[in-house]
């Protein structure tokens, strides 16, 4: 099994299997532009070692899962957030490695990981106040108190 | 990190997966969430439409469901305030059952509180909401949420329940299908133009021509409740379409996609068409309910705009209305787009024989007097053969224009042979002056024989106009009034300066005494000679 070397942001090395690392559409494209494997280590700059471990992890994981269909109806994603029980378990983590294992997997282009990602924030979401999910995410208010005092009379029709 | 501080392709990832009540919730959060929260709200919302209108259709399909509605009714622009960009008014229907028309000064505010009670309460019912927008609403986050409450409740609605009237002189067409629950657009009053592309741009930058067509398309397709349709330029009056090369770039095959979705406006009965659409020789295909339509500006047509229209099948077609400007003022009339250098059609119609017309059944007709000289010449009495059902006053009034046309040509023919047999007597003078001269000279004779065919054609090709338009079946171009003079008679080959070709400045009196003025001219000279 022929292996290659990833160099995260924070320039650690880390020897993963190619077919591990194809998860990711770019690391694959990128490979296939070489034509062989490389010798030296393939930058990720916008990763760090923490984030890129994780990311390998759900590559290890799923290593051998069928590659999502290529043009992906959006409506099938849309039906559903329900998330497979190894992906919950792995996505229970601080908010700020969730949203940096969705940003990597955004910028590696790992739709699966991705999908993941989102489900879990969008779960999060569901059924909360606006308040509620401010301080969920920790959501800075910045709007003006007349702005909000507007805001919150718009949106009277559509509260409960 | 936070949620607020993510890229917009992942938040947009993240609210594609949330439910309605669940963006709203997010709306009040934070700016740039509140942003992205309001897009993937539009984009819900119109899946929700599409599902509403495919349950609608299928629950009415054969209920043949209308929505009543008043005469269309000729909009000015001084009855709205144009600085404020929005006038709304809600025909509300109270829990006394008594009907009122509620309108407010630009106060958004309102009107989300009337929806919020007519959602809520069920003691008040919005019957129909017409909307006037004159600025382009789509940056102005007020009104996209005024939209969206609107398309919220009108969701909850069927088209016999509510229905929206679009007066729009500033939004697209692509923003209509987007914020507006189309089904139940009933009444729909739509500018186009170029000036009205730069305000359109604002979301589409870089539209081109068959973007626009596509959106309209798809906006009528949606629209199968659409009762009234106006179609209005802007700019000076048919100018807004920039002919060239915009024109050149038009697929044949588009603009028959537009034409599909007009002719499936089945319920549409009144439509008024004050300019042509994206092409001057496109014909709409009226769609087979229209009962009243109204052309203004039918000069810009060109030949093959009127043979498609004489052969188009009018089934239902009650009132024709030919006019020249109509009430309607232009909103920009000598705004934007009066940079436009006009590229009309040069060929005209004038002569133009249609032969016959497929419009059955017309009770009233009524062409504007300045229209006439721009129409194939026979289309009158096409219709008032085809058509004997047609109101007393409406034949009266076509028999007087028709009339004033025949009596034209005859005053034409009237002249020829006048000038033929004043040429005949000038030459015969001639001969005879020079038989006295110079004897029976058969050279001389056949000279001035010769001078008689000539000036005779030279008048035939270039004949004194005394009205404007010209002969009826003249396939010459339009020619200013002119004295019949003997320089014009000595000198045929001058050409007519383009001025006073498409001048139409002249009206039937002044013509008129140009025509005893010739006359008179002709009989002094006789009388000299």
């Amino acid at each position: 099994m022929s292996q290659i070397i990833l160099l995260s942001s924070d320039n650690v090395e880390m020897k993963v299997d190619k077919e591990v690392a194809e998860r990711s559409i770019l690391i694959k494209n990128m490979l296939e532009d070489v034509g062989e494997t490389p010798d030296q280590a393939i930058p990720i700059p916008n990763v760090n070692e923490g984030v890129l471990r994780k990311v390998i992890e759900w590559c290890e994981h799923h290593r051998n899962d069928p590659p999502p269909p290529a043009d992906e109806d959006s409506d099938s994603r849309k039906k559903s957030t329900d998330i497979e029980e190894w992906d919950q378990k792995f996505m229970q983590v601080d908010q700020e490695m969730l949203f940096e294992i969705i940003l990597a997997a955004n910028y590696l282009d790992i739709k699966p990981l991705l999908d993941v990602g989102c489900k879990t924030v969008a779960n999060m979401i569901k059924g909360k106040s606006p308040e509620e999910i401010r301080k969920t995410f920790n959501i800075q208010n910045d709007f003006t108190p007349e702005e909000e005092d507007q805001i919150r009379r718009e949106n009277e029709w559509a509260e409960e | 990190m936070s949620l607020s501080i993510m890229p917009t392709e992942v938040l947009l990832l993240v609210f594609d997966l949330l439910d309605f009540e669940d963006l709203v919730s997010l709306l009040p959060t934070c700016k740039h969430i509140r942003q992205v929260a309001f897009y993937s709200l539009s984009r819900i919302i119109d899946e929700k439409t599409v599902k509403t209108i495919s349950e609608f259709q299928e629950l009415h399909a054969e209920g043949g469901a209308t929505v009543p509605i008043e005469d269309l009714e000729v909009l000015r622009s001084s009855e709205y305030d144009r600085s404020r960009g929005l006038h709304i008014e809600f025909t509300v229907v109270d829990g006394d059952n008594q009907k009122k028309t509620e309108t407010s000064a630009y106060d958004i505010s309102h009107f989300l509180d009337l929806i919020n009670i007519a959602i809520k309460s069920g003691k008040m019912d919005i019957l129909n909401a017409e909307l006037y927008i004159s600025k382009p609403v789509s940056e102005d986050v007020l009104f996209s949420k005024l939209f969206i409450a609107l398309k919220h409740y009108s969701l909850t609605r069927s088209p016999l329940e509510f229905s929206i009237t679009s007066l729009s002189s500033r939004m697209s067409p692509a923003n209509m299908t987007r914020f507006f629950d189309t089904s139940k657009l009933t009444k729909l009053a739509i500018f186009f133009g170029k000036s009205y592309k730069d305000w359109w741009a604002y979301w589409s930058p870089g539209g081109t021509i068959s973007d626009e067509i596509k959106d309209f398309q798809e906006l009528l397709k949606r629209t199968s409740n659409l009762e009234q349709l106006e179609i209005l330029s802007s700019g000076p009056i048919g100018l807004g379409f920039e002919l060239t090369p915009s024109e050149d770039t038009i697929q044949h095959s588009e603009l028959e996609g537009l034409g599909e979705a007009f002719s499936n406006l089945k319920k549409l009965h009144t439509m008024r068409l004050d300019t042509f659409l994206f092409s001057s020789s496109f014909f709409i295909p009226i769609p087979e309910n229209v009962k009243t339509l109204t052309l203004a500006h039918v000069a810009h047509y060109p030949r093959q705009w009127w043979d498609e229209f004489a052969k188009h099948p009018f089934k239902n077609l009650e009132s024709l209305k030919l006019s020249l400007c109509g009430t309607r003022e232009c909103f920009e009339q000598g705004g934007l787009g009066t940079h436009l250098t006009p590229t009309w059609p040069s060929e005209g119609v004038k002569g133009h024989i249609l032969g016959d017309v497929e419009v059955r059944g017309l009770k009233d007709f009524y062409c504007d007097e300045a229209q006439i000289p721009y129409l194939p010449s026979d289309l009158i009495p096409c219709l008032l053969k085809r058509n004997p059902g047609l109101q007393e006053y409406s034949k009266r009034h076509s028999a007087k224009q028709y009339s004033a046309m025949l009596l034209q040509k005859c005053k034409e023919e009237l002249m020829q042979a006048m000038a033929c047999r004043m040429f005949e007597l000038e030459v015969q003078s001639e001969m005879e002056k020079k038989f006295l001269e110079n004897g029976p000279e058969e050279d001389d004779l056949k000279e001035c024989a010769l001078g008689y065919l000539s000036r005779f054609s030279s008048f035939l090709t270039n004949p004194p106009v005394v009205l404007s338009p010209g002969p009826i079946n003249s396939t010459e171009p339009e020619s200013k009034s002119v004295e019949l003079g003997t320089k014009q008679l000595e000198d045929p080959a001058e050409p007519y300066s383009d001025k006073a070709r498409y001048s139409d400045k002249a009206g039937y009196d002044d013509n008129d005494d140009d025509f005893l003025a010739a006359l008179s001219r002709y009989e002094v000279r006789d009388v000299s000679k």
